[in-house]
This record gives structure tokens, sequence and C-alpha cells, in this order.
């Protein structure tokens, strides 16, 4: 019986896997032959049916674990394929370390515009320059590198720009106020 | 940083302003429950010729979070100049 925890378990990875985390090159062919290779066919489509729309209701309400709770005990009492107790062992269990990376992969998916992909800086030090002041007054250069997530096989846009000390003093209190409104929605 | 010799060569222009906005995205059809913050900004900066341009590009929280640290430490290597 505790072979059904693990393969349910072994299932549910397998799902996430192919669906979360960029695996596309797991099939159901390759989970059946790796997990259920003694299964008909016809059975074996019914687990992973059962699998997918356990998964589709979790992830679609990011559930904490209370929900989960209420949910598993409702799954367990549908007079359809009712739930076994091994199988909510293995949800329990995948989703506790699974439920924030799939929702965080959920997010990645869901930025379609242009993101930020790449960070750099670099400080100079000015030798020669149109005004007189300007020389030896240091400045930062900095390198964004802009791309479309779903559209990973254009290349990244770079966006070079330079700021004096100043500049980047004022750029610095934009970032801390955006992280102040950031805050009131994220430490709820 | 990638391409050093290329940034010695090229006009580096100057940022000019920072327009930003934090979003909430809420749901979406893959899930109800979305929940997650994002920052939008757009980037003014202007060539040595004094033409503009606008860039605007979107972030999660991490990618807005590491934004944000290596403009501090920039700022830190530049004080230290």
């Amino acid at each position: 019986m505790a072979d059904d925890t693990k393969s349910f378990l072994a299932l549910l990875n397998g799902l996430a896997r192919m669906n979360y985390y960029g695996q596309s090159e797991i099939t159901e062919d390759f989970l059946k032959e790796q997990i259920y290779p003694e299964m008909s066919q016809e059975n074996f489509d019914h687990v992973l049916t059962r699998c997918r729309g356990l998964l589709k209701s979790m992830v679609s309400a990011d559930m904490d674990m209370t929900q989960l709770e209420a949910f598993l005990s409702a799954q367990s009492k549908k007079r359809d394929a009712p739930l076994s107790e091994e199988q909510i062992s293995a949800v329990r269990k995948f989703w506790k370390l699974n439920k924030t990376k799939i929702h965080e992969s959920i997010i990645s998916q869901t930025m379609w515009g242009n993101t930020l992909q790449k960070v750099s800086w670099r400080i100079d030090l000015k030798s020669q320059a149109r005004h007189v002041n300007q020389i030896n007054a240091p400045s930062a250069i900095m390198e964004l590198q802009i791309g479309e997530t779903l559209n990973k096989d254009k290349a990244a846009d770079v966006v070079r720009f330079e700021m004096d000390e100043e500049k980047l003093t004022r750029v610095l209190a934009s970032m801390q106020e955006i992280e102040q409104q950031i805050n009131q929605y994220v430490q709820k | 940083m990638s391409g050093d010799d290329t940034l010695c060569k090229v006009d580096v222009g100057k940022l000019v302003d920072i327009k930003w906005k934090v979003g909430l995205a809420v749901s979406s059809d893959e899930c109800k429950n979305l929940n997650f913050p994002f920052v939008t900004m757009t980037l003014k900066t202007a060539d040595s010729s004094g033409q503009e341009h606008l860039r605007t590009v979107e972030m999660t929280l991490s990618q807005f979070r590491n934004l944000s640290r290596e403009l501090q430490e920039a700022a830190k290597a530049l004080e230290t100049v």
C-alpha cells in the first residue's frame, strides 16, 4: 500500500515537471513506463486524468494547507473514485514541497511583456570631457538586458545609460518608494 | 559586464527620467488566485545628440529587488571612487 503513495507522488511530480518546470521532454508515455509499467492503458488514463484535475484545482486556487485539507477530505468522500488514504498522503506531501515553486513558475509564465533579464554596471572616471568640470567626475554606467519572456529565441535588447552620483541617489529614492508600495501588498 | 569592449566604443546615453508603477496581478486562466505584485518602469535616456529614447520593462518582485540591489552596489562603488 505504501507503494501506492510512492507511485501517486511520482506521477504528481512528473506532471509538475512537465507542466510547470519546463521539462517538456517528459511525456505521458514516459510517465506510464516509469511509474505504472504493469497497469493497463485505460486505468493509467484514469489515474492521469485524476492527477491532472487535482493539480489544476490546487494550482488555480494556490491552496494553503488548510484549504488543501478541506479539498482532500471532499475528494475522499466522492462517490466516484474517492481518493485513498495513500493517495491523500501523496498529494499532501507533494503540495507541501511544490506549492511555492509552482506558483513562482506561474508568475514568471504570466509576465508576457518585456522583462528585465540581466543587470550589470560599471563605474567610470572621465579622463577627457568637453567641460573641465566633468573631468574626474565618476559616473555609474548601467546595462540592462530586456527581453520577451515568451520569445526566448529573440535576442535581448540592451539598454545602457550613465548616471552621476546625484542622479543615482534620486533613482535609489524611487526604488525605495517602489519597495514601500510593494510591501503594502506582500505583507498581507 | 557583457562585452566591456563594446561599452567603451558606443556612446552611452544619459538617464533622463524613470517612470514607474506597481501593479497587482489578480487572476489568470491558469490561476484564479494569482496575487503577485509587479513593477513596470519606463526609462527615458538621451544620447549625445540629445535624441531621447523610451524603453519599458516589466519586473517580478525578485527581478525588481535584484535591480534595486545592483543600484545600491553601484552607489556604494561610486562613493568610494
